[in-house]
């Protein structure tokens, strides 16, 4: 049988399917006409609707349900079935629009569950921090973990339709970054491109190098100013526990940048004066040290400073090579003899000044033996000293400028009343220290400027009692026993005499040397007005101290008349005091200090004192041009954060914090490269080397003495280019991009940006800059 | 809209394939356009997921007009086949924003990463839906009959009742009372329940084969009258088989609409509140 044999009857016509109920009879087939009320109740009317026609009543129950029902209407016009009550159903569409509402009810209350409980803070958040921020952050309380980077954050929810929330008015987020970065990045600079202000860029030549135009200059430029440049313009957090929040493509380095190329290998700009030898702080010619000291079979462990670089530039625990060693370790084997004899040459801290006529000039009690002529020497440390007094300043400036006395101009009254001004104010030195003991120095000295480091390490190896003593002795009252001018003691065969550039063994024949006697002895000083006997004896002869501190000493033979203050024995300050020291030079009248090695910490602050004396202060070159400082400054320069004079070089090399960064760790490794003269090849009798080096802007150019290998900034040498040059040569010749591509290029070893350069720079100093080599110049004086 | 003026009309397949080729053309170019923003603005150092989240979220509030259009058929909006076509198109353009926006395909975090499901689950469900909207009406064409989803339920009735009656029609006999159980134990249920949830989950001709079957090894038992009125019953069958089948497909389509929309409203809902969150929590 087929299915179209049969003959079902047709569908019901009376479905409404817009409707929100339907009969519930519908799903029996049997629907009624009428359908639930809007409220879903069933209307209980019967199976039929009748209609009313000329007074009658009529069945209206349509055929598909039936047709007319048998009993008919009743009278009253109401259905004569009786009804069968349902339970009506929703229809599918208004079932459909309840899952919607349902659906939406359930989102928006899900979603009110997760914004308004505590776990908000945790649901929300859009992925993991990074590793560094989540240890940090981890301690912090659920609410407020957010709120350390997000100013929002410490509002609620409700706030969020406000103009600003009250937590944090006016805070941005990079500003709650550098609530934690701020040692590492100051604050004023740190929207600024590369951290660097509108005057250390000026410090840096922004002038495009040449370099072939591509069509990535074409692109547009970042779309936020230089001098606002947020954090998170580099630094996307919610990337993971491994995300590197330092990760940039170098597409997005050169944004910013007006030359734009390819890559490493590909368009880089050449550069010419890398690596620079400048940071170091230390003065070494690695040419004349390779080509002339370490190749003299003579010298001291010259092949192994010739064949190692290492034996200078160790390695650290890091595998960075330090830039120097020790001076012990690594020059002391040359340099030290000659350091020594240079530095024992000193510095006068206070000498009495010999005048023609002291008590004339209301000198009393001056010391005898510095009375008959103008002579003696006012070095520059009492000078600077005398010159705390304004009055003796100003007569300070009427002597010649070396403060020797010898030169004085007899004829010049302004000289003829200095002397004897400035004399007194030695007198009063004198007796200042002996009172106030080393306040009495290192107030002088902080009164005009010096720092106070370097006033207190002066006097701290200054016994005020030997300047007492000194006191008391020679500006004695004038007896008979009076103070004469110690002839010097003999020296043993091949000692320096106090003052002088070391031992003169040329002048000594074999039958001096082995007397011990010296030519320039006190034989012939015998002779000199000093060695009066009518001046008076030693009026601390018999002193049992004296007698004790002289016993040690040879016997002065050839001595000249013994003094009249018997007992009081010559002072051999180079066989006594190997080690350096004050003392008294009883020849001179005078409190010196004797040096003996490197880094003594007298010869050390007498530099950092010169440093801070304005430029024009004689005091300042007479202080440079000491022996015993020479001897520092041959070696010594100037640090580049213009505070003074930089002692310490920094350790390893490469890793200063600018724009440019290097370690040597992985390269070393590299059996090609361990070798460091590989990169480091030295330029003698390279035309390169020739090629300057510009200096930062506001320097201005001196003589090579004044220069150190010290640098700051890249280098442009174009044709505006008016920056002062570094004159001498190079030691090393640059090293070229092409020996860097060899390795970092594409497929290679990385050539990304960040690979080498640094974005976060921190000069090493402030404006103004510091030249290398020279003293600081505090205030531009 | 594509035919060339002067040219004799194109088929219906061909325009419906220039019609797709022309919008997956259009789909393309909006994705180039869009990726090629996103690589500039990234270019820049700005946030990309700005550019590529408000595009989504534009295509997000426009997917669902249809609906309105749908519900307002008298206002000048255009034709609904137009909306569908703008409808699945946005809907495509929609996933690759997404995946722009998104490249790990889920997001990280609890909020966000329920946010990537839902979208998911929308667009997997809208795929379905082309799927089935495109397959279903053809399969339903292939069956006898035209059934509208609220009368099943009456037709159902009426092949139960038909069923029933044939029996009582039928004299005291040794093959009806074979006929009448088989009817009673088989039958009967068939006839008077609706279709179970595995058959409306997969339809398969299975339960029609089986009863048939039946039927046919009965037929041996039967005389002449009674193996008429298993004929019938038989017919019957497959009308109920049929209908069953009508209503498994569309009951399909009409629960994947209201699927879909549930989705597609708590989306919006919760992109809404992602939007917020961004925009509050995005500083400088």
């Amino acid at each position: 049988m087929r299915r179209q044999d049969f003959a079902p009857p047709p569908p019901p016509t009376i479905d409404r399917p817009a409707d929100r109920w339907i009969c519930g009879h519908a799903a029996e087939g049997n629907p009624c006409p009428h359908g639930p009320a809007a409220d879903g109740q069933c209307s209980e009317r019967g199976a039929c609707h009748p209609r009313g026609e000329a007074g009658s009543w009529k069945c209206s129950r349509p055929a598909c349900l039936g047709g007319k029902c048998e009993p008919g209407p009743a009278g009253d016009g109401s259905c004569g079935l009786a009804p069968t009550p349902c339970r009506p159903r929703r229809s599918w569409r208004w079932r459909r629009r309840r899952w919607l509402v349902g659906g939406a009810v359930a989102t928006v209350g899900t979603l009110l569950v997760v914004l308004g409980g505590p776990w908000s803070s945790r649901l929300i958040r859009p992925g993991q921090l990074s590793q560094s921020h989540a240890q940090i952050l981890g301690t912090r309380l659920a609410s407020d973990r957010c709120a350390a980077c997000h100013p929002a954050a410490s509002n609620s929810p409700l706030d969020w339709f406000r103009s600003a929330g009250r937590g944090h008015e006016g805070v941005t987020q990079s500003q709650l970054c550098l609530d934690c970065h701020h040692a590492a990045i100051p604050r004023r600079q740190a929207f600024a491109a590369h951290n660097l202000t509108e005057p250390q860029w000026q410090r840096i030549d922004r002038r495009p190098t040449a370099t072939a135009t591509s069509w990535r200059d074409a692109l547009p430029r970042p779309e936020f100013a230089t001098d606002q440049v947020a954090c998170a313009a580099c630094h996307r957090e919610h990337h993971g526990a491994a995300a590197n929040l330092s990760a940039i493509t170098n597409a997005q380095c050169q944004t910013c940048h007006q030359n734009r190329f390819a890559g490493f290998a590909d368009g880089h700009p050449d550069w010419e004066d890398w690596p620079r030898s400048a940071a170091s702080r230390i003065v070494f010619d690695h040419r004349t040290h390779f080509a002339k000291h370490f190749a003299d079979p003579r010298a001291a462990d010259a092949a192994r400073f010739r064949d190692d670089c290492r034996s200078c530039h160790p390695a650290t625990a890091t595998g960075e090579p330090l830039r120097t060693v020790s001076y012990a370790a690594g020059c002391a084997s040359c340099h030290q003899a000659t350091l020594a004899v240079e530095a024992q040459q000193g510095v006068t801290l206070l000498a009495v000044p010999s005048l023609p006529d002291p008590a004339q000039a209301g000198l009393s009690s001056w010391p005898a033996a510095a009375s008959g002529f103008y002579d003696g020497r006012l070095g520059p440390l009492l000078r600077l000293l005398l010159r705390a007094d304004r009055e003796v300043a100003d007569a300070l400036d009427q002597l010649p400028p070396d403060g020797d006395l010898a030169k004085l101009d007899p004829d010049d009254p302004g000289q003829r009343r200095a002397a004897p001004q400035v004399a007194a104010a030695v007198a009063k030195l004198f007796a200042a220290i002996s009172e106030r003991g080393r306040p009495a120095v290192i107030d002088r000295l902080v009164g005009q400027g010096v720092p106070a480091e370097a006033a207190q390490r002066i006097g701290r190896q200054l016994s005020p009692q030997l300047v007492r003593d000194a006191r008391q002795r020679w500006f004695a009252p004038q007896r008979s026993n009076e103070v004469q001018r110690q002839p010097a003691p003999p020296r043993p065969a091949g000692s320096a005499a106090p003052g002088s550039a070391g031992p003169d063994t040329l002048l000594l024949d074999a039958s001096e040397a082995s007397s011990g006697t010296d030519p320039l002895g006190p034989g012939p000083r015998a002779e000199t007005p000093r060695d009066d006997d009518l001046l008076g004896t030693d009026p601390l002869q018999g002193d049992p101290l004296q007698a004790a501190s002289s016993g040690d000493r040879p016997a002065a033979s050839g001595a000249g008349p013994p003094s009249t203050t018997a007992g009081r024995e010559p002072f051999d300050a180079d066989a006594t005091m190997p080690g350096g020291g004050w003392f008294q030079d009883e020849t001179r009248l005078a409190i010196h200090y004797r040096a003996s090695e490197h880094a003594d910490p007298v010869l050390q602050s007498l530099l950092e004192i010169a440093a801070s004396l304005p430029r024009h202060a004689p005091e300042r070159q007479a202080l440079l041009s000491l022996p015993a400082t020479q001897a520092c400054l041959q070696c010594h320069s100037v640090g580049s954060s213009g505070s003074g004079l930089a002692w310490t070089t920094p350790a390893a090399a490469g890793l200063a914090a600018s724009f440019t960064r290097f370690s040597h760790r992985p390269h070393l490794s590299l059996a090609s490269l361990a070798d460091c003269q590989h990169c480091h090849q030295l330029a003698t009798g390279d035309p390169a080397a020739a090629v300057p080096r510009a200096l930062p802007v506001g320097s201005s150019p001196a003589s090579s003495h004044d220069f150190g290998p010290h640098d700051f900034g890249p280098h442009d040498f174009g044709p505006h280019d008016t920056r002062p040059r570094d004159l001498r040569p190079r030691d090393f010749r640059p090293l070229g991009r092409a020996t860097c591509v060899a390795c970092h290029r594409p497929g290679g070893a990385s050539d990304a940006c960040t690979q080498c350069h640094q974005y976060h720079i921190r000069p090493p100093h402030e404006p103004p800059p510091q030249v290398a080599g020279r003293l600081a110049d505090p205030g531009g004086r | 809209m594509f035919d060339s003026p002067g040219t004799a009309p194109a088929s219906p397949v061909s325009r419906f394939v220039r019609r797709r080729r022309w919008s997956l053309c259009l789909v393309g170019a909006a994705a180039v356009s869009l990726a090629s923003g996103l690589w500039l603005v990234s270019q820049r150092l700005g946030h990309p997921a700005f550019l590529s989240g408000g595009t989504l979220f534009a295509c997000l509030l426009l997917l669902p007009l249809i609906g309105l259009r749908r519900r307002f058929p008298m206002l000048p909006l255009g034709t609904m086949s137009t909306w569908v076509q703008v409808h699945l198109y946005t809907g495509l353009f929609a996933l690759v924003a997404y995946l722009l926006h998104v490249p790990r395909v889920v997001a990280d975090g609890i909020f966000e990463g329920g946010l990537s499901w839902l979208f998911l689950g929308v667009s997997a469900s809208g795929f379905y839906g082309l799927f089935v909207s495109r397959t279903a009406p053809r399969r339903l064409t292939a069956v006898p009959g035209n059934y509208r989803f609220g009368q099943i339920g009456w037709h159902r009735q009426r092949i139960a009742e038909l069923a029933s009656g044939m029996l009582h029609d039928l004299q005291s006999t040794p093959a009806a009372e074979v006929l009448g159980t088989f009817y009673q134990e088989n039958l009967h249920p068939f006839f008077t329940s609706r279709p179970g949830f595995a058959y409306v989950a997969l339809p398969t001709g299975t339960r029609r084969r089986r009863l048939l079957a039946g039927l046919g090894r009965i037929d041996r038992y039967l005389e002449a009258d009674t193996q008429q009125a298993a004929g019938r019953l038989a017919a019957l069958i497959r009308m109920r088989d049929d209908l069953d089948y009508h209503f498994a497909l569309q009951l399909r389509l009409r629960l994947w609409v209201v699927f879909h929309a549930v989705l597609s409203l708590a989306l919006l809902l919760a992109s809404t509140v992602h939007l917020l969150l961004v925009l509050r929590f995005a500083g400088h």
